[in-house]
């Protein structure tokens, strides 16, 4: 299931990486505000779009997530590092949007909803195990 | 094979997520390509150019260092090229005016730092100064991360400055800059710098473009009336829509630079 969400997230960060290095507009549907956060200072780091990061971290985190369902379970370990550091990510950029550009895009709601369900998934898997 | 299972659909992943990122790329790549503005017309090649090199938007400004309008153009320039990011691409192009006696030589120290790399860069302190080489200019804010503190021997001149007082301004500009000053003092003067100059000129000319600053938005005149930020955001969200521009603001009387 987390490697599947990863995918997901994969996708969008992807998509969201070419379209920036193109400097195409993307099409949003229901919030509006997807230039203005995709245009923004906060998109990008340096010479590099920050959805390129997502995609390292989505892929990380499907690499470690599927691992994990073969039996590997050290890969269990490094799954909860990377998705935590992906919540945390999450969460910055949720209060970039909401507070600072006053604006919201879809595919970053999109990623962040991904990434919280991915976070729900390590925690009760965490105390599953237990 | 249950073994490696994990790895080979780990490596199919990855090859399947940068093969469908790089065909999505050359997709949008051979579907966007650069704007070309008036190909047909002369013009300093390369041109200084800002911004997203395949962006639908061009911004062309035929500007001056010296003329106030074009400071106070600068600072809606920049807070645009924040906004749009790569979305937006801007070219300079020279047009110093002769009623501006140290347009000329700020436009070469613009172009020698450009020999070094540092065009754009120059092209910041020479409008974030401009009150301390030439007159009459408003005070001009520039982007975070180029400060510039002139020495007291420059700011306590009186306001008309010979070309000599000038030269010495840009020179410490170029020092701030950590250009290397002997070039930078060597290229101010060279026909390299002189011809582009002038080739920008040229396509002033061309263009019928007759002051300063006189801006085209994907190669159509932006009247002065709509030089505001919140215009200029009202016509380049149009062009990258594709939709229709919002109406002229009406008392659209152009006026020339002071």
């Amino acid at each position: 299931m987390a490697a599947l969400l990863s995918l997901g997230g994969l996708a969008d960060s992807i998509y969201l990486t070419v379209t920036h290095l193109t400097g195409e507009n993307v099409i949003c549907l229901a919030s509006g505000g997807c230039n203005e956060v995709l245009g923004s200072a906060y998109a990008s780091i340096g010479k590099f779009p920050l959805a390129s990061f997502g995609a390292l971290g989505y892929f990380a985190a499907f690499s470690c997530a599927t691992l994990a369902a073969f039996g590997y379970w050290r890969a269990q370990t490094f799954l909860t590092i990377v998705v935590a550091a992906m919540l945390a990510a999450t969460l910055y950029l949720l209060f970039v949007q909401a507070f600072v550009l006053h604006a919201f895009c879809d595919y970053c709601l999109l990623s962040a909803g991904l990434t919280l369900s991915l976070s729900v998934l390590v925690v009760t898997s965490y105390f599953a195990r237990k | 094979m249950r073994r490696y299972l994990p790895f080979v659909i780990i490596g199919v992943i990855l090859l399947l997520a940068v093969g469908s990122g790089l065909m999505l790329y050359r997709s949008k790549q051979s579907s966007i390509g650069p704007v070309i503005l008036a190909p047909d017309k002369p013009g300093a090649e390369p041109p200084h150019i800002r911004g997203g090199e395949t962006a639908r938007v061009t911004l062309e400004e035929f500007g001056d260092f010296q003329c106030p309008p074009c400071g106070g153009l600068f600072k809606t320039l920049t807070k645009l090229e924040h906004d749009y990011g790569s979305r937006l691409r801007v070219i300079f192009r020279h047009y110093p005016m002769r009623k501006h006696t140290h347009a000329l030589v700020a436009a070469r120290a613009a172009e020698a730092a450009g020999m070094q790399g540092r065009f754009w860069e120059m092209h910041v302190v020479l409008f974030q100064n401009a009150t301390d080489w030439g007159q009459g200019a408003d005070g001009i804010n520039a982007p975070p991360g180029i400060s510039l503190t002139l020495d007291k021997r420059s700011r306590s001149q009186p306001l008309e400055k010979t070309d000599a007082d000038v030269r010495d301004i840009f020179a410490q500009f170029a020092a701030t800059l950590k250009l290397d000053q002997e070039r930078f003092k060597n290229d101010i003067d060279s026909e390299q710098v002189k011809a582009r100059i002038a080739m920008d000129q040229q396509r002033a000319a061309a263009l019928a473009v007759d002051r300063t600053p006189t801006l085209f938005l994907n190669g159509r005149l932006i009247p002065p009336a709509s030089r505001s930020e919140e215009r200029l955001h009202a016509l380049i969200d149009a062009e990258i829509s594709g939709k229709a521009p919002p109406p002229e603001p009406s008392a659209a009387t152009p006026t020339p630079s002071p």
